[in-house]
């Protein structure tokens, strides 16, 4: 009584454990999907009504530790230790247990309201095994609830073990876990010495300090207490001869290993069945066929799917077009409204958006099934080549469709610097517009063998971008480590409704962008800002590259969507014969130009929000000077 | 005077298997320096040639030996958080202190069989590497197995009863210990 029926939760947990569907189910359809403030992690929060009650759910990054050594793990932590959520759900992989428990051991020493949701307890099952739950909540002292989240099954059990516990103001009070003696014994040195009303646990403070954690000695402001604690620090290794953070990591692990050996139950042998597929699907030689056969049908079902939607859309747009058009309104009005801004929301809907879908869907289907990670595995040694490693293969595979959801897909990368790199060279990628424009002006008024050479040249460059930025962009990047997760067959409910969630994501960022630049592009022509930035930039048209003066203008419109840069130079000279304006060479270089000069408006809006605006403006400005650096150098050598 | 030969050894085949008596007189004030050489020869380890030593195949051998002895104790020592040049210096002791058998049976996770069980012994790389791989569950002693080994490179190893894909650079930094031994 009395008390406010509002709470909040925050979900944690390792990488593909179903954290997310969880989330999903919970919070259906009040979703807030943003970004960390000032970072570029998604951030996804939402919302439940549930028997009166408000609650608020927070799905924090996936990880497997707290230790300061990736941006989301931090996140993550300062979450927990700052904002504290009333409840905190750890989200566990029955299937994979040991693991789980040892970020279950780091949550409980971080001193939290926490309940385990015990996920997947189906497939464990299906592997002959299953887990002992009753001991499990012995144990650790931590209520569990089993959940199928993909099946929707035990999450009601959740949310009411929340609202109990929340109801009786029940603190959840998990076991304590114990070090070697040695550590103790520094433990309680420091504990001594720590200030009671410390913001932080206690304990886990102590810990911290130990293990000369960089935020923690960061935000602790006491010198005495620090240099304490790494002189205890040194004394412990040169006892263990480890940096003490490795050493109470194994502790860690060998407790939950232990723990893992007393309530895991070997019930019966039964046939692995991910273990018989790998067999073909990373066989050294089938696997790659198998890999080729499905990239093939992966761009034909997106592609072949998305130009059906895309010219269904045209169709219906040039419709509206027609009728906006005869309205009786003024010019001016048209101009603006009409072909300004519907045609950069038809640019936005018919293009990108129609690939889009069919990306995300199979984008889903890959990443539940398990492929995804098999296919980075498979790609991973060329992808050195570049700087990257294997996750990065399927982004820059997709941007030849589309440049967006390869922008997008960085997101799979771990460090900064790789998803910098990723989504900086997915802008090269030709994707399916530049691809128009390359064989409607080279291969129509050149020939095939030209096309191949512009092919051949952007991939070069591709590859090295890639190995100078790799070497020049500071920050870390390591090679391949990553989670094989056992293949299973995905939900299309759950594969569906994440879609959904994702293009919703899209529309609601990357449109306003998309909106406001066809806005700003007409006001500049109607005003003659853009006739007279034309005029400014013609003579260094002709003379650096070569080219006719005119055509910086379907360069400049091609901004909005790249096929303009052919389209609107048929317009403009009033012929579809190029060749009568336009020499060979002038031809090569024009599409050269239109290949790197600009990443898309629709591709700049993702690379905001995937690198952040700074970053975001300097790739762009970077491809505009070595586009025309590029045409210049051709214009002098050809 | 088996350290003393052994520099000497460690020394030549760092310089390319060649150097002058002179530099080796340089380098190494040892106070029995002929003998010592003498010895390498009478072992055929060296031979001497207008002013020269050159390293024979057998010396060579060796040499390569205690230079991969070396860095791996360097290694080790870095990755504990020793500084760089004092490690050098301690790793120069230490390294002849090391049994031959025991240090055999360490070797980097890329040159163990597909199919084949092993045990984590140490990672080599920066901290925050190496607490990754950790915090993945490849703490010192964790037994894995390899399951399966990808053209170029990538390793797809069992832990903990789970998976994990590990790339080519990743793989050579992680040393492991055959069970059997």
């Amino acid at each position: 009584m009395g008390k406010k029926k509002e709470f909040v939760i925050a979900l944690a947990g390792n990488a593909n454990v179903g954290k997310s569907v969880i989330f999903n189910q919970l919070t259906a359809s009040h979703q807030i999907i943003g970004n960390w403030p000032g970072k570029t992690i998604e951030r996804k929060e939402g919302y439940l009504i549930y028997k009166g009650y408000k609650i608020k759910v927070i799905d924090l990054p996936g990880i497997y530790s707290f230790s300061t050594y990736s941006e989301e793990e931090l996140i993550a932590r300062n979450f927990i230790l700052e904002e504290k959520p009333d409840f905190v759900i750890n989200v566990v992989d029955a299937v994979n247990l040991e693991r789980n428990l040892f970020f279950t051991l780091q949550l409980i020493e971080l001193n939290v309201n926490l309940i385990i949701a015990l996920n997947q307890m189906d497939l464990l099952e299906k592997t002959g095994l299953t887990i002992n739950i009753d001991k499990l909540q012995n144990i650790l002292g931590v209520p569990i609830v089993p959940t199928i989240a993909i099946e929707n099954k035990g999450i009601d059990k959740l949310i009411e073990k929340c609202i109990e516990i929340y109801e009786k103001d029940i603190k959840v009070k998990p076991f304590e876990i114990k070090y070697g003696k040695e550590v103790e014994e520094r433990i309680k040195v420091l504990l001594d010495q720590l200030p009671e009303n410390s913001s932080y646990p206690k304990r886990w403070l102590a810990i911290k300090l130990l293990e000369n954690d960089e935020d923690v000695l960061k935000r602790f402001k006491d010198e005495k207490i620090i240099s304490k604690a790494k002189n205890l620090a040194q004394e412990l290794e040169n006892i263990h001869g480890e940096p003490i953070s490795l050493i109470l990591t194994q502790e860690k692990y060998n407790l939950s290993n232990k723990i893992t050996r007393e309530v895991l139950i070997k019930k019966e042998k039964k046939f692995n069945f991910s273990n018989y597929f790998d067999k073909f699907l990373l066989h050294p030689f089938f696997g790659y066929i198998i890999l080729l056969i499905l990239l093939f049908l992966i761009f034909y079902s997106i592609f072949g799917i998305g130009s059906i939607i895309s010219d269904f859309l045209d169709t219906i747009f040039e419709k509206i077009k027609t009728i906006l058009l005869n309205l009786p309104i003024s010019n001016l009005s048209k101009k603006i409204f009409v072909d300004g801004i519907l045609d950069g929301v038809i640019g936005g809907l018919s293009v990108a958006l129609p690939y889009l879908i069919p990306f995300y869907i199979l984008l889903s289907l890959l990443e539940d099934s398990g492929y995804l990670a098999r296919m980075a595995f498979f790609t991973d040694s060329f992808m050195h080549f570049i700087g990257l490693h294997g996750k990065a293969f399927f982004p820059l595979m997709l941007g030849f469709g589309c440049n967006v959801p390869a922008v997008l897909g960085s997101r799979i990368l771990e460090t900064k610097k790789q998803k910098f790199l990723t989504a900086t060279l997915a802008t090269l990628v030709p994707c399916s517009a530049r691809t128009i424009v390359i064989l409607g002006l080279v291969g129509v008024f050149l020939g095939f063998k030209y096309v191949l050479i512009v092919y051949i040249i952007d991939i070069l460059i591709i590859f090295i971008v890639g190995k100078i930025f790799s070497l020049l962009v500071p920050g870390k990047s390591y090679g391949l480590i990553m989670e094989m997760p056992p293949l299973r067959k995905p939900s299309l409910k759950i594969v569906l409704r994440q879609s959904w969630f994702r293009i919703k994501d899209f529309i609601y960022f990357a449109f306003p962008i998309i909106i406001f630049g066809g806005f700003l592009l007409q006001i500049l022509s109607l005003t003659n800002i853009l006739n007279y930035f034309v005029n400014l930039i013609s003579p260094f048209f002709t003379k650096f590259l070569g080219l006719p003066p005119l055509t910086s203008i379907p360069l400049i419109f091609g901004i909005l969507r790249k096929e303009l840069t052919l389209l609107m130079l048929f317009s403009l000279f009033g012929t579809e014969k190029v060749t009568s304006f336009m020499t060979p060479k002038q031809i090569i270089i024009y599409s050269i130009v239109t290949l790197f000069y600009f990443p898309c408006i629709a591709t700049f809006a993702v690379l905001r929000r995937e690198i952040g605006l700074l970053n975001a403006l300097l790739i762009t400005i970077f491809e505009i000077i070595f586009a025309i650096l590029m045409g210049g150098l051709l214009n002098f050598i050809l | 005077m088996k350290e003393e030969k052994e520099e000497i050894l460690e020394y030549l085949f760092r310089k390319k298997g060649e150097a002058s008596t002179e530099e080796i007189k340089k380098e190494f004030n040892f106070i029995n320096l002929d003998e010592i050489l003498n010895s390498l020869i009478n072992e055929n380890k060296i031979i001497i040639e207008n002013g020269k030593i050159l390293l024979t195949e057998k010396g060579s051998i060796e040499g390569e030996d205690i230079k991969n002895k070396h860095e791996f104790v360097e290694d080790f020592l870095k990755n504990i958080g020793v500084p760089e040049n004092f490690a050098h210096e301690k790793a120069c002791e230490i390294e002849h202190h090391i049994k031959e058998d025991k240090y055999k049976s360490l070797i980097p996770l890329s040159e163990v069989k597909e199919g084949e069980e092993v045990e984590v012994v140490l990672i080599r790389g920066g901290r925050g590497f190496v607490q990754r791989l950790c915090d993945l569950g490849l703490t010192p002693n964790t037994k894995i197995k390899i399951l399966r080994k990808a053209p170029f490179g990538p390793i797809e190893i069992s832990v903990r009863g789970y998976n994990l894909a590990l790339g080519r650079g990743v793989v050579s930094k992680i040393w492991v210990r055959k069970k059997s031994s």
